[in-house]
């Protein structure tokens, strides 16, 4: 399996690729806003349909961000909430066939910078530049060394943990759809890959589902911790 | 504050433990390979930067180990 597919390349600097991340990406943005579009009008007091599903989920990620942040910082619940929608929809690609944008380590990384800087760039402004640099020679001052290489790899791992989790499962259907093609080759089914049909709904279920769901949702949890961490 | 801990933010804490150890470590690793191949003094950073990565990897651990431990104090 190769790296996303580019579809074409914009002509400015030196030619920026758009590749499938960027395109599939696009196309999340545009069924996440008409979705906020359809659902954000006529709001009713007492809510029906649709609008019972989108309560219930800004009131959860709501809930659950002053759960795990406190009470000062439950302003991070759009934040949070933005990124477990985009994320839950990004892995769900998979399952309709498209390449999940989370399976290209730029788009994973760039979510654990944006987290990366609201870290540091919150412990500086809430803490103060002193006692913020301070931080780094604690316990000792000998230790700084070890600090930064800490803080650094947080992104990191960050970043690795959902790329590699997404990018397997992709690799793995990709391999069993081979598998199966070929399999009803060899039994002498040419006018169809027969086993491609059915198998591959619990692979789905899991890598795409299930592995997905709880992908994003540990980002999304790790993200709060560290934040809160920071900040406090 | 009035922060209770979620039971599924630890999950998400001990799912984390893993690749915190292990980043660190390649950073160091990676970071030093660079750096002797910069200025040719192989294998002088690579063994300090592995050395300062595992400190690294056990100041992460530590991090989140004693996580609460001020918070219970309040």
């Amino acid at each position: 399996m190769e790296g996303a597919r580019i579809f074409f390349t914009l002509p400015f600097f030196d030619g920026i690729p758009i590749t499938e991340t960027v395109v599939v990406t696009w196309g999340i943005m545009a069924v996440l806003t008409i979705l906020a579009i359809i659902t954000g009008r006529n709001l009713e007091k007492i809510p029906r349909g649709i609008q019972n599903v989108m309560e219930l989920y800004v009131e959860t990620i709501n809930n659950f961000t002053r759960d795990n942040m406190g009470e000062s910082k439950k302003g991070f619940s759009a934040y949070m909430g933005t990124i477990m929608l985009y994320l839950l929809f990004a892995n769900l690609a998979g399952l309709v066939g498209l390449r999940p944008p989370t399976a290209d380590i730029n788009a994973t990384f760039a979510l654990a910078i944006m987290t990366f800087f609201i870290i540091q760039g919150g412990g500086l402004i809430k803490k103060g530049p002193k006692t913020y640099l301070k931080g780094y020679l604690e316990p000792m001052p000998f230790l700084l060394p070890l600090n930064i290489i800490s803080e650094i790899s947080l992104p990191i791992s960050l970043a690795f943990r959902l790329f590699g989790n997404v990018v397997a499962g992709t690799i793995i259907l990709t391999l069993l759809y081979g598998a199966l093609g070929s399999l009803s080759g060899m039994l002498g089914i040419t006018f169809a890959p027969v086993f491609q049909v059915g198998i591959p709904i619990f692979f789905h279920a899991y890598f795409d589902l299930f592995s997905g769901a709880l992908q994003s949702f540990i980002f999304v949890m790790l993200s709060m911790v560290f934040i809160s961490m920071a900040w406090d | 504050m009035g922060k209770k801990n979620h039971p599924l933010a630890n999950v998400a804490l001990i799912t984390y433990l893993g690749i915190s150890m292990v980043t660190p470590i390649l950073v160091g690793l990676f970071l030093g390979r660079w750096l002797d191949r910069r200025f040719n003094t192989e294998p002088l950073w690579l063994l300090v930067f592995i050395v300062l990565g595992i400190g690294g990897a056990f100041g992460n651990l530590f991090r989140v180990a004693t996580k609460n431990i001020p918070k219970k104090r309040k």
